[in-house]
């Protein structure tokens, strides 16, 4: 008998104490509004760069790389003894390395450029060429302006196929389009299947680029696959990936003549500039936030001392130690949740917009899981710097509080 | 009426304030009994202590010494939450002024007895209502309690003094800031309030005319009671 009747006490007080908060809370808007919007300003950015950050890394990782090629590895052989045989990436050594967890792309290409002759209206031209894999484009960034770029079935069939770079195809053709037309390289006729150009092209504007076999099949030996090209997922698999090559291939072939280049100067300079992004990003959430904080705290606190008179009176007419504090704690609480709300909607229009922008698709379950965390983690901010000013509201004298004017 | 057991028994009370001057004793050996349907004033000169025997008697302060029953159970052995519980359901307050939660309306600043009392929602309309009855305001249940006028807002919190069915209302000078006319009608709804309910009032008063209505009056004096002569 007395178990429920307790337990409706207890629903009775819950409800009213969430009542009468939100109606205080709602009443004195104008105060609330600074702070419950400081908080969901860094509740939305937290949730956006915990439901974004691995894209944005992934992200940056590829924009910072076009620029400075920080994750790319590119390894190839210095043979200094005449005596020493030829020495080319064995395709099972780039399948291996492919393989790696932490490789974007692994690409073999040859290490040398062959001038061949080009017979075009007349002219005879030489023209730069080397054979790159199918793999070679994501490795080094290269994308088709025009056209497409050979894959699998070319390389391993050795086609007769090229890729011009821009510069060689504006030279040959002039504002026509070069796809699908045929170019006389020494002896034989190549198709044209794609032109490639942008930011990260470079020399190879000039080059036609032909698939790795079919340049290898028609050379002495000169031509082969003596260059390597990785490109890591992120920079924290660079040192990684980096240590892996050579003894991958040590396994496999001959390792003594293997030289391998990283970016270390790029790669530390992206890295610490990353490290004071983020940096910048976390205090920058956690200042918001501890404005936020400490505008519930001052706002609380001023209550407290502005509602003196109301706290004597609720005192007066019965009220406990425990009811005063539940009241100012739930006020407090209405501030940071509302918040939170607030700042979860704000979130997902930012994730939505970023998503859009950064052409990713978040996952909803992620978005929530951090919604949810966010939400937990606004409660206890609530708590925190509720819980003074509600203690000190329970505690006051009711006597110096009725006497308070 | 006098053959009655007390509501409230007062005994030997005494209060004294530290200060740092040393101690203030402004109350020794007050002596009072408060029986059902009474309505008793207490007078003096500022200053003399009588916001401070109130305070006691709601068990807002404690005393320096005494002894102080109401029911029959005694009052300064208990917690603090037990105190707090005596409040809700034996006592009934009216100050001076500013007795009302400014923010909030009529209704609401009636409620807040109910909720610490845990009445269900679902009831305290109609009690609500009743005590708004009783002092004349059932139309103003839904007026922001800033709007009403001085003696609108004595009445409501005479009703909302009355709302927990007080045994014992304590009113420090609760006609002080109305004019003659406002406060004989709020000392109208004591009186009717005290005889129909047969509730204890004690009133703390500057008015002679306030305690010539009263059953009985006290003068706070070098810190105990005497009698007032009537007339
Ligand atoms: N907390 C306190 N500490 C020290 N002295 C106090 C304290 N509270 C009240 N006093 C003193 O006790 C005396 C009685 O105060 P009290 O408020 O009870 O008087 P009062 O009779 O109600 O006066 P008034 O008619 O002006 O309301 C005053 O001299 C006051 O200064
Ligand atoms: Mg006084």
């Amino acid at each position: 008998m007395a178990a429920p009747g307790r337990w409706n006490n207890v629903l009775i007080a819950l409800h009213d104490i969430l009542h009468v908060s939100v109606r205080q809370v709602f009443r004195q808007r104008r105060s609330s509004l600074g702070i419950v919007l400081a908080v969901a300003l860094g509740t939305a950015s937290l949730i956006t760069v915990l439901t974004l950050g691995d894209q944005l890394k992934h992200d940056m990782n590829r924009d910072l790389d076009l620029l400075g090629g920080a994750t790319v590895i590119v390894a190839g052989f210095t043979v200094t003894d005449s005596s020493a045989p030829p020495q080319a990436f064995l395709p099972e050594t780039v399948n291996a390395i492919r393989a790696l967890p932490g490789v974007e792309a692994a690409s073999a290409a040859t290490e040398h450029v062959d001038w061949l002759s080009l017979f075009w209206r007349g002219d005879n031209i030489a023209t730069p060429v080397i054979g790159v894999d199918e793999d070679y484009w994501r490795a080094s960034g290269l994308e088709a302006i025009k056209g497409s770029l050979f894959t699998v079935r070319e390389v391993r069939e050795g086609e007769r196929v090229c890729v011009l770079g821009e510069e060689l195809a504006k030279e040959l053709f002039g504002d026509q389009n070069p796809v699908g037309q045929y170019l006389p390289i020494r002896t034989e006729i190549f198709k044209i299947i794609g032109v490639v150009g942008g930011l990260q092209v470079g020399d190879r504007k000039k080059f036609a680029l032909l698939p790795l076999t079919t340049v290898v099949r028609r050379s002495d030996g000169v031509m082969r696959a003596d260059r390597l090209i990785v490109r890591c997922r992120t920079w924290d698999d660079v040192p990684v990936v980096g240590a892996a090559i050579a003894s991958i291939l040590a396994q496999r072939q001959d390792p003594r003549y293997l030289k391998v280049a990283v970016a270390t100067k790029q790669l530390e300079r992206v890295v610490s500039m990353v490290w004071w992004v983020q940096l910048f990003v976390a205090v920058s959430i956690a200042a918001t936030l501890t404005v936020g904080g400490f505008g519930i705290w001052n706002g609380m606190m001023n209550a407290v001392t502005t509602r003196t008179r109301e706290i004597g009176l609720k005192k007066a007419m019965g009220a406990e130690r425990n009811d005063i504090l539940a009241q100012f704690l739930c006020e407090a609480l209405t501030l940071s949740l509302s918040a939170a709300l607030v700042g979860i909607a704000l979130a997902f229009i930012l994730v939505q917009t970023a998503g859009c922008y950064l052409e990713v698709s978040p996952s909803l379950g992620h978005f929530l899981l951090n919604a949810c965390l966010s939400f937990v983690f606004s409660a206890a901010l609530g708590v925190a710097t509720g819980f003074y000013p509600a203690k000190r509201a329970a505690r006051m004298d009711a006597v110096v509080a009725i006497r308070y004017e | 009426m006098n053959n009655q057991t007390a509501i409230m028994r007062v005994e030997a009370l005494t209060k004294t304030y530290p200060t740092a001057a040393g101690e203030v004793a402004v109350l020794h050996g007050v002596d009072l009994e408060l029986r059902a349907g009474e309505m008793v004033a207490i007078m003096g000169p500022s200053g003399c202590g009588k916001s401070s025997l109130l305070h006691i008697l709601g068990l807002l302060a404690p005393p320096t010494s005494g002894r102080y029953a109401i029911m029959g159970q005694d009052m300064f052995g208990l917690s603090e939450d037990r105190q707090a519980a005596f409040r809700r359901e034996y006592l009934g307050f009216i100050l001076q002024s500013c007795n009302l939660f400014e923010n909030s309306n009529v209704y609401e600043n009636l409620e807040y007895p109910l909720i610490y009392a845990r009445v269900p929602t679902a009831k305290r309309r109609a009690i609500i209502e009743r005590a708004l009855e009783r002092v004349g305001l059932t139309s103003r249940i839904d007026y922001p309690a800033n709007r009403l006028s001085g003696g609108e807002q004595q009445r409501v919190a005479i009703a909302r003094a009355l709302v927990n069915n007080p045994k014992v209302l304590l009113g420090d000078e609760p006609t002080g800031q109305l004019d003659r006319n406002t406060g004989g009608m709020v000392m109208e709804y004591f009186k009717h309030i005290v005889r129909e309910r047969s509730t204890a009032m004690l009133i703390v008063t500057h008015d002679r005319e306030v305690a010539r209505q009263c059953t009985r009056g006290y003068t706070l004096k070098d810190g105990h009671l005497e009698p007032l002569l009537k007339h």
